[in-house]
């Protein structure tokens, strides 16, 4: 019986010996259609990031691309895409680098790093982009085509979302947490000449989406901060003349975070809600009031389906609407496609805490 | 200079027989097994197992001989237990009877105990966790015990291995016939610099560990003094360290600075007074503990960002008067009265809205048991508890326990036993700024499990085997959940139900001059969320975050005349890292295995050990994207008067 006892044991430990988890995978060849990448942030040190791929002519999903292509994480916290002529850049904001991919086969060309907190790209011309910093007080000023910093744009402020209006950048001033005494309720205009920041204007606390109509004015989307006393509004604001045209208040305990615009120029798409819960407004610039009457809403948008958590939405050229639901941000969430009048098109899985979007 | 004192002790040593230490060590494990035969639902680790390592964190030996499973960010990094398919903060941690888990936290980072600062081990489960709140999974027991009347106690044990890893541990004292006084004192340092492949940077490539060293330090004196028919003892527990930590494998080009300072000191007071048919207990702990927790990047100018610089003080009072009565026949009483006054200042705390920076909680406890034979072979044993928060009565738990030894089977025991706990929130899960949320309740769990054990014993083959079943539900299980408001909350919303079986095998055989020993622990736990929270987002079902469905140890150990060599074995089954339940590598971490090799040599006073772990350079992840070390070697040296 001891002699068993002892034979099973060793058999186990050799066993045991033989072989170990994880099994190495071969990269894959891609070749991306016209259609909607979705970024998807993943967990914050988790380093789970993704990056997804729609074409919404084939309804044809995939998801870990990166991975696939690359047989590498993309990173932790994945939180904007931009495209040009020399390819795509993926900013990962905790790992605190950005990568430059092929746009077609999505393979890995470059890296930029020895950055402090990269939020956003603003492509200015072939040779120059400045990316935003939620740490550093200011804009990054690189070089697309070598990936290599060539400046830095000082603004006093740390910096998000950007939009370009003629020769000057609006750059929205989000967060002061790391950078205690600055401010976190303006936005800034940078001559794209000189990389130098030559005006300011106040606008309400966390100024969280900007972007700008056909009738040329920009439209700010401010979140109200994430402590009371909130203030929660939406501008739009002529950056010629630096006026605002028009503001909004939402209600006390509104919290709007995330707006965009339609090809047009014409409507707005904001997410708005309360505690637990945000709904999709659709608004035209030309209107004096909030609306009222959510376009998606959030707890009901399609029939037997669950109340939803929608954190961005964008909008395709032909119009649909295309919402992320992070669901409850430990597993992959969803995309939500509706047409122009808001009608549920289809829905599809990404992967964990899905974010930026961008058409190519 | 650490080497100097080794050999200054060492030439002043004569040698000695050798064979009489071999003795000491079989009568010891035979002694465990008549104990282990009396107790239900708690198993000791093997003393013998103990003193082999003396000199690892307490993380290492759960993981390596216990049913316990530790979840480590890798040396010098925090180690967090999940007994019986909960998470660290439902693994209660005794020290002396007095809880270890952190108010803030609620949790207790293994890597923090040092083995060498404890005497014994033992874990607890199912209604033998009553006596306290908290410990929803289990009790991992840790106690100090010194014997009487052994005379000079001197120890000194040292270290050195890969990575520059340096430890010092000695022990002085001496063992009156009614007094004790003995001392501890460690240093315990490594540059920890591994090599390793970091499979997250393109292309991979082979990098050194960056950032990860640390120096951990403590001492621990105590007294011990025995009167006619009682006991004083006082232990002062003091520790001290400086951890930095290196970043996950994708963010290692990051000039991110990251480190923890965590300092404390743990004291208590006890009285014991016996009489013939009884006892009673009354002692006192204060506890001190500070954590500093710092992580600071770079701006575009060079200067520095702090994006965290936590500090948590807190203080904590315990006072416990514990009774033993015999009653009738078989029957005893065991009654507990405590009192614990937690009271915390933190930083994450400060900006509430309403100025309690310092948040205070106060708990009062009274605990009632009656335990005896119903029949021959039944034992019965009831309990009943009452907590009082913080003058806020939060209900009676009640345990009961059978205990049935077949007469037909010598050896063979069961034990069926049910048990209702709760755990408090914690003042972080209450006060965190932002998101704490003060109307939370406390956790509520039910369990009932059943124990089966078979012992056998002849005079050179011992055989231990026990298997454990469990089913568990906690409900208003506390869980941080995203708000809209950017930040998260926690919320009494899920409902856990783990279930599982545990088996421990041990046997010894002895024969002529050799002596086998093998022991080893599968453990088996399925753990799912199956509250509407989890039901509304198809969470239900799925196994929970980083706890193993398969996880299991072996030790095997021979040893002839003053030769020892022993393996140990570790396996860790694939854990979610998220609840895709898909086996993509940012998912769900895969299995791996781990072996470790000691061989060792007893020289008289001396011990001289070589120690080889991971032998088979393995590649793994026990925390997603957190680099561990390879194949590491280390020297172990001893002189025990």
């Amino acid at each position: 019986m001891k002699k068993t006892l002892f034979n099973i044991l060793l058999l186990g430990i050799i066993l045991a010996f033989v072989s170990c988890g994880g099994d190495n995978t071969e990269s894959e060849d891609k070749n991306i259609a016209k259609g909607l990448f979705i970024l998807n942030e993943g967990t914050f040190t988790y380093a789970n990031s993704s990056l997804t791929f729609y074409d919404p002519e084939a309804d044809t999903v995939e998801n870990n691309l990166f991975y696939k292509v690359n047989l590498a994480p993309l990173g932790d916290v994945a939180n904007s895409m931009a495209i040009d002529e020399n390819g795509m850049y993926i900013v990962v904001n905790n790992s605190k680098y950005v990568y430059k991919v092929d746009e077609k086969t999505l393979k890995y060309e470059a890296k930029l790093d020895g950055l402090t907190s990269p939020r956003h790209i603003m492509l200015i011309n072939k040779n120059k982009a400045y990316l935003s910093d939620q740490e550093s007080t200011g804009l990054w000023i690189f070089n697309p085509e070598t990936m290599q910093k060539t400046g830095f744009v000082e603004t006093g402020n740390t910096t998000e979302k950007m939009v370009r209006v003629g020769n000057e950048v609006v750059v929205t001033n989000w967060s002061n947490y790391y950078q205690p005494g600055t401010s976190n309720s303006t936005i800034q205009f940078v001559d794209i000449a000189t990389d130098q920041l030559v005006d300011e204007m106040a606008v309400t606390a966390e100024p969280h989406s900007i972007v700008l109509d056909k009738n040329d004015n920009i439209w700010v989307l401010c979140s109200g901060g994430y402590m009371p006393p909130c203030e929660p509004a939406l501008f739009c604001i002529n950056p010629k003349t630096r006026e605002i045209v028009k503001r909004f208040d939402f209600a006390e305990g509104d919290y709007p975070s995330s707006m965009a615009i339609d090809k047009a120029g014409e409507n707005l798409f904001i997410l708005n809600g309360g505690f637990g819960t945000l709904d999709l407004y659709k608004m035209s610039v030309e209107a004096n009031e909030l609306p009222t009457t959510p376009f998606v809403d959030s707890q009901q948008p399609t029939a037997n389906s669950q109340s939803m958590v929608f954190s961005t939405v964008a909008v395709s050229e032909d119009g649909d609407i295309y919402l992320t639901d992070v669901k409850n941000y430990v597993q992959n969430g969803d995309v939500l496609r509706f047409d122009s009048n808001g009608n549920f098109v289809t829905k599809f899985e990404a992967g964990i805490v899905p974010g930026a979007m961008m058409f190519n | 200079m650490i080497l100097s004192i080794f050999f200054v002790l060492s030439v002043t040593a004569s040698a000695q027989n050798d064979t009489i230490i071999l003795e000491t060590i079989e009568i010891s494990a035979s002694q465990i097994y008549k104990k282990a035969e009396q107790k239900s639902m708690e198993r000791k680790i093997d003393t013998a197992i103990m003193k082999r390592l003396k000199t690892v964190s307490l993380s290492q030996l759960l993981i390596q001989h216990s049913p316990v499973f530790i979840k480590t960010n890798g040396p010098g990094g925090t180690a967090s237990a999940s007994f019986r398919g909960t998470t660290a903060s439902h693994t209660l941690v005794l020290w002396n009877g007095f809880q270890l888990n952190s108010p803030t936290l609620g949790e207790v980072d293994f890597s923090m105990i040092p083995v060498f600062f404890t005497d014994e081990v033992s874990l607890q489960w199912g209604s033998k966790t009553s006596a306290n709140s908290g410990g929803l999974g289990g009790v991992v027991n840790i106690a100090n015990s010194q014997k009487f009347n052994e005379g000079l106690i001197l120890d000194v044990r040292q270290t050195y291995g890969s990575f520059n890893t340096w430890g010092l541990y000695l022990t002085v004292g001496y063992s009156a016939k009614n007094f004790i006084a003995r001392v501890k004192a460690y240093r315990n340092s490594s540059d920890n610099d591994f090599t390793y492949t970091n499979i997250a940077t393109i292309p991979h490539q082979e990098m050194k560990q960056k950032n990860a060293d640390f120096v951990d330090y403590g001492f621990m004196p105590e007294i011990k003094v025995q009167f006619k028919n009682s006991l004083l003892t006082f232990v002062s527990w003091n520790q001290f360290s400086h951890r930095n930590y290196p970043q996950i494998m994708p963010n290692v080009f990051n000039n991110t600075k990251e480190y923890a300072d965590n300092d404390f000191s743990r004291n208590f007071l006890s009285y014991k007074y016996y009489w013939n048919t009884g006892r009673v207990e009354v002692k006192s702990a204060y506890f001190h503990e500070r954590q500093d927790y710092f992580l600071e990047s770079y701006t575009s100018n060079g200067n520095p960002v702090t994006q965290i610089n936590s500090l948590n003080k807190s203080d904590v009072f315990r006072q416990i008067i514990d009774l033993q009565q015999d009653l009738y026949k078989s029957w005893k009483l065991y009654a507990k009265i405590q009192l614990d006054n937690e009271k915390v200042t933190s930083s994450n705390y400060s900006q509430l809205p309403t100025p309690t920076s310092s948040p205070k909680r106060n708990i009062l406890s009274f605990y009632a048991a009656v335990d005896g034979k119903i029949y021959d072979d039944l034992d019965l044993r009831l309990t009943l508890r009452n907590d009082i928060v913080d003058d806020k009565s939060v209900g009676f738990f009640p345990t009961a326990t059978l205990t049935y030894r077949a007469p037909f089977v010598k050896g063979l025991t069961f034990n069926a036993g049910y048990s209702h706990n709760y755990r408090n929130p914690t003042l972080n899960d209450l006060y965190w700024n932002p998101g704490g949320n003060e109307n939370l309740k406390g956790e509520n769990g039910k369990t009932v499990d059943l124990d089966i054990n078979y012992l056998y014993e002849n005079i050179n083959f011992n055989l231990d085997f026990r298997t454990g079943l469990y089913y568990s539900k906690v409900k208003d299980w506390i869980q941080w959940v995203p708000t809209n408001y950017r930040y998260w909350m926690p919320k009494n919303v899920s409902e856990v139900i783990a279930r599982g079986a545990e088996f421990h095998v041990k046997a010894i055989y002895r024969y002529a001059l050799w002596n086998f020993s093998i022991s080893g622990n599968y453990v088996y736990s399925h753990t799912t969320d199956e509250s509407e929270y989890a039901q509304q987002y198809d969470s239900d079902g799925k196994q929970l975050i980083y706890i193993p469905k398969h996880h299991a140890n072996a030790f095997a150990e021979a040893k002839w005349k003053t030769w020892n060599i022993n393996y140990i074995f570790e396996f860790t089954g694939k854990r979610n890292t998220s609840m895709n339940d898909s086996d993509f590598f940012a998912y769900q971490l895969p299995y791996y295995t781990l072996h470790n090799i000691t061989l060792g040599k007893q020289l008289g006073k001396f011990r001289l050990e070589f120690r080889i772990n991971n032998l088979t350079d393995n590649d793994y992840q026990t925390v997603l994207w957190r680099a561990m070390p390879g194949r590491s070697y280390e020297v172990y040296l001893e002189f025990k008067l």
